[in-house]
C-alpha cells in the first residue's frame, strides 16, 4: 500500500475572470522513505495541488478527486481530523522562510509548539528537544539560537529551522515546496544534502517541489513532470535525464542552469508561458509551445502511457529527438 | 541613539510649540487686564494689574522671561485665581490621566475583542453586526452621546450619577459610579478606531505564510488566530493606540465639559473663556509635553511587541 496515493486531483479557482483549472485530474503515488520530486514551471499548479492535500488551499479553492494518505482520505476530511495529520503525519517546508517564520516569535519556540501540541511536551522539555534538533539539522550554537528571532538568522538558517520544526513530530511525509528558491545558490545543496540525510536516517518519504530540474538530479528518486495542472511524464531519476520522452521535460532539462552559474534559475530556454487553462481543452496542453507538434497534438489529448519501465508519458510523439539535443545527462 | 535623536528633536518641537502658544494667546481679541479688573475699572488699577503680570512689558522681554521661568520649573500664576499655575495643572491632570486611562483599558478591551470577531467572522452575520456597530461607534459626537447616555443611565433609569466628581478618598464607590459614564463615552469612539483597525491587521495576517505555516503545525483555530495573527496584529493596534491619545486628550476636553469633572481639559477651556494668559500657556506647554512623550514612549512599546525594530534602535541579538 501507498503512503501518499493521489488520484484525479482536481483544483478549480472562480475567479472574476472566470474558472481557472489550477490541477486538472492529478495522479500519483509516494511509497514510504522514497522521495519524489514534482517539477515544472512557475505556475503550473505544483503549490495548489501539494496545499490542497492537507486542507491548505483557502475555501475558494473547488478541489474533488481523492489523496489517501496511509489509507486515510485527506480531501474533505474535517478541520479536527486534518489537525491530526499536519505537523505530526505529514509536515510541510515553504518556499520563502522568513516569511513562513512568524517574525514575532523566538524560532525555538515556534519549534517547541508542534511539540508541544502533538507530543504533550511541557515547555522545558520541548526546550531540550528542540535544542537537540537544531543540532540535528545542522544550526551552529543551538542552545543560543533558541531564543533568537527569525531577522536575526541568515535565510539558509531559517530553512534549517522550519526544516526543524518539520520533522520534529518524526512524520511519515515531508512536503517540501521549493525549499531552496529563496536561497542562495551556494547554501541550496546543503539543504538539499539535508533532506536528504533526514530521509536516510528516519524513513520519511519527501515529496520535493521544484521548478529547477537541477534541484532534482542529486537527491529524487522519483520524477513527477506537470505542465499546466497535467502530469506529462513521469520516470526513474536516471531515466527522465538519459532518456526524456516529452518535449516539455526536454525543454526543463535544457533550461538546467550550468554548474557554478548564476544565482537565476529561471527557465530561459522555452519560449511561451504556461497556458491559464479555464477548461479542459482537446488538445495537447503543450501543443501550442511544441516544437514538433502535429495536427493531432493541436485537436486530441494525448493519454498516459507506459513508454519504459517505470516510465509513462502523456504525448502523441514520445520520446522523439529534437535539436538542440540534451545537455544535462545524469552523471 | 534613535532614541537620543528622537529625544533631541522632540525638544526642539517643544521650543516652537512654546512660541507659537506665547504669541498665539498674545493675539487672541481681549484685554486680560480689563477680564480680571472688569469693564468699568479704573485705569489706575488697570495698570497695577498690568504691572503685577508683566503685562506692560515688550513682547520679547516677556518671551525671555518667560521661557526663564519654565526652565525653573515656574508656570507662572494663574490672573484669575491667583494660584500658581503649576499648581492648578497638577491638581487637574490626575483627574484628567484616570479618566483617560480607564477608557483606554475599556476601548483596548472592547475594540481588540470585537475586531478579532469582526475579522474572523467577514462575510457573516457577526463580522457584518460587528462593523456596523463600530460605524455607529466612529460616527457618533462624544458630546451628543453623553448626553444621551445621561438622559438614559441617570435620568430614565437612574442607576448612575448624572455628572460631577468626587475624589477617591471622599468616597471610593460614587468616584467609581461617577467614572463610568465619562469613561464609556470617551472611549466609545476609541474603541471604534481600534476596533477598524484590528479588523484590518487582522485579516491581513491570516493571510500570511506564517499564519500558514502555523496551520499547517496542526495548531488548533484558536492557537493561530491568538498566538500568530493577534500577536501581529497588536503591533499595529498599539501604534493607533499611541497616534490617537491626541484624540483622546480632544475627547476629554469634550467629555469633562459634559460631565462636569474637574478635569485638565475643562481647565483649558474655563481658561481660555477667562483669557487666563498664564494659565493657557501652561496647558498647552503640558499637553504639547504629554503629546511629544506619549509619541516616544509609543515607540519604545511597539519595539517591545515587534522585535524587528530593536535592531533599529541600537540593540542586537
Ligand atoms: N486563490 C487563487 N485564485 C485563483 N487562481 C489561483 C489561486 N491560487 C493559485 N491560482 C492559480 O493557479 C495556478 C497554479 O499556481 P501555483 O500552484 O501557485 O503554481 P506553482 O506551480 O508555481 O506552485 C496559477 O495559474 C495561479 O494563478
Ligand atoms: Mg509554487
Amino acid at each position: 500500500m501507498s503512503l501518499l496515493d493521489v488520484r484525479d486531483l482536481t483544483v478549480r479557482f472562480s475567479t472574476k475572470k472566470g474558472p481557472v483549472l489550477a490541477v486538472d485530474g492529478l495522479s500519483y503515488h509516494l511509497e514510504p522513505g522514497e522521495i519524489v520530486s514534482l517539477v515544472g514551471e512557475s505556475g503550473c499548479g505544483k503549490s495548489v495541488g501539494i496545499m490542497s492535500l492537507l486542507g491548505l488551499q483557502g475555501p475558494q479553492a473547488e478541489i474533488s478527486g481523492s489523496a489517501r494518505f496511509d489509507d486515510q482520505e485527506l480531501l474533505g476530511a474535517s478541520e479536527r481530523k486534518l489537525r491530526l495529520v499536519r505537523g505530526k503525519q505529514v509536515a510541510c517546508v515553504f518556499q520563502d522562510p522568513m516569511s513562513s517564520l512568524n517574525p514575532v516569535v523566538t524560532v525555538g519556540k515556534q519549534v517547541a509548539e508542534v511539540l508541544r501540541r502533538h507530543r504533550g511536551l511541557s515547555a522545558a522539555k520541548a526546550r531540550l528537544r528542540v535544542i537537540d534538533l537544531f543540532e540535528r539539522v545542522g544550526i551552529p550554537a543551538p542552545a543560543q539560537r533558541y531564543a533568537s528571532y527569525p531577522h536575526e538568522m541568515s535565510g539558509g538558517m531559517r530553512q534549517r529551522v522550519m526544516i526543524a520544526m518539520a520533522i520534529a513530530c518524526e512524520p511519515r511525509l515531508l512536503i517540501a515546496d521549493e525549499p531552496t528558491t529563496a536561497l542562495d545558490v551556494t547554501i541550496q545543496a546543503g539543504i538539499l544534502e539535508l533532506l536528504k540525510e533526514l530521509r536516510d536516517g528516519t524513513g520519511m518519504a519527501v515529496l520535493l517541489v521544484t521548478h529547477d530540474l537541477g534541484v532534482v538530479a542529486d537527491i529524487a528518486d522519483r520524477v513527477i513532470v506537470m505542465y499546466a495542472g497535467r502530469k506529462v511524464e513521469e520516470a526513474e531519476v536516471r531515466a527522465l535525464f538519459n532518456d526524456p520522452q516529452h518535449q516539455y521535460t526536454r525543454r526543463l532539462l535544457e533550461a538546467i542552469p550550468q554548474r557554478g552559474g548564476g544565482r537565476d534559475r529561471r527557465l530561459h530556454g522555452i519560449p511561451g508561458t504556461v497556458p491559464t487553462l479555464r477548461d479542459s481543452p482537446d488538445a495537447c496542453t503543450f501543443s501550442e509551445r511544441c516544437a514538433i507538434a502535429s495536427e493531432r497534438c493541436h485537436t486530441a489529448r494525448p493519454g498516459f502511457a507506459e513508454a519504459g519501465p517505470g516510465q509513462a508519458v502523456s504525448c502523441w510523439h514520445p520520446g522523439a529527438q529534437t535539436a538542440p539535443a540534451v545537455k544535462g545527462a545524469v552523471r | 541613539m534613535r532614541f537620543l535623536a528622537r529625544a533631541g528633536s522632540a525638544l526642539i518641537t517643544l521650543l516652537i510649540a512654546v512660541a507659537v502658544v506665547f504669541l498665539g494667546v498674545r493675539a487672541l481679541p481681549g484685554d486680560p487686564a480689563v477680564a480680571l479688573v472688569g469693564q468699568e475699572g479704573d485705569p489706575a488699577a488697570l495698570e497695577a494689574v498690568r504691572q503685577q503680570y508683566g503685562l506692560d512689558l515688550p513682547i520679547t522681554v516677556q518671551f525671555v522671561k518667560y521661557l526663564e521661568q519654565i526652565v525653573t520649573g515656574n508656570l507662572g500664576t494663574s490672573v484669575r485665581t491667583g494660584m500658581p499655575v503649576s499648581e492648578v495643572i497638577a491638581g487637574a491632570i490626575p483627574v484628567t490621566l484616570e479618566l483617560a486611562v480607564v477608557a483606554i483599558s475599556v476601548a483596548v478591551a472592547i475594540g481588540v475583542t470585537t475586531g478579532v470577531i469582526a475579522a474572523l467572522g467577514r462575510g457573516k452575520a457577526t463580522g457584518w453586526l460587528v462593523s456596523v456597530g463600530a460605524l455607529i461607534g466612529l460616527s457618533i459626537p462624544a458630546f451628543w452621546l453623553g448626553i444621551m447616555a445621561i438622559l438614559v443611565f441617570a435620568i430614565m433609569i437612574p442607576i448612575l450619577p448624572a455628572s460631577g466628581f468626587v475624589p477617591i478618598d471622599v468616597d471610593p464607590v460614587a468616584h467609581v459610579t461617577h467614572l463610568v459614564l465619562p469613561a464609556l463615552v470617551l472611549g466609545s469612539a476609541f474603541a471604534a478606531v481600534i476596533m477598524r483597525q484590528t479588523r484590518a491587521a487582522m485579516l491581513e495576517a491570516l493571510t500570511t505564510d506564517y499564519v500558514r505555516t502555523a496551520i499547517a503545525k496542526g495548531l488548533s483555530r484558536r492557537q493561530v488566530v491568538v498566538k500568530h495573527a493577534l500577536r501581529n496584529s497588536l503591533v499595529v493596534v498599539a501604534t493607533v493606540v499611541g497616534l490617537q491619545l491626541g484624540t483622546l486628550i480632544a475627547g476629554a476636553v469634550v467629555t469633562e465639559q459634559v460631565f462636569v469633572i474637574p478635569g485638565f481639559g475643562k481647565l483649558m477651556i474655563d481658561a481660555v473663556t477667562t483669557r487666563d494668559y498664564p494659565l493657557i500657556q501652561g496647558v498647552v506647554l503640558i499637553t504639547a509635553t504629554a503629546y511629544i512623550v506619549i509619541n516616544l514612549l509609543t515607540d519604545l512599546l511597539y519595539s517591545l511587541l515587534d522585535p524587528r525594530m530593536r535592531i533599529m534602535s541600537g540593540g542586537s541579538a
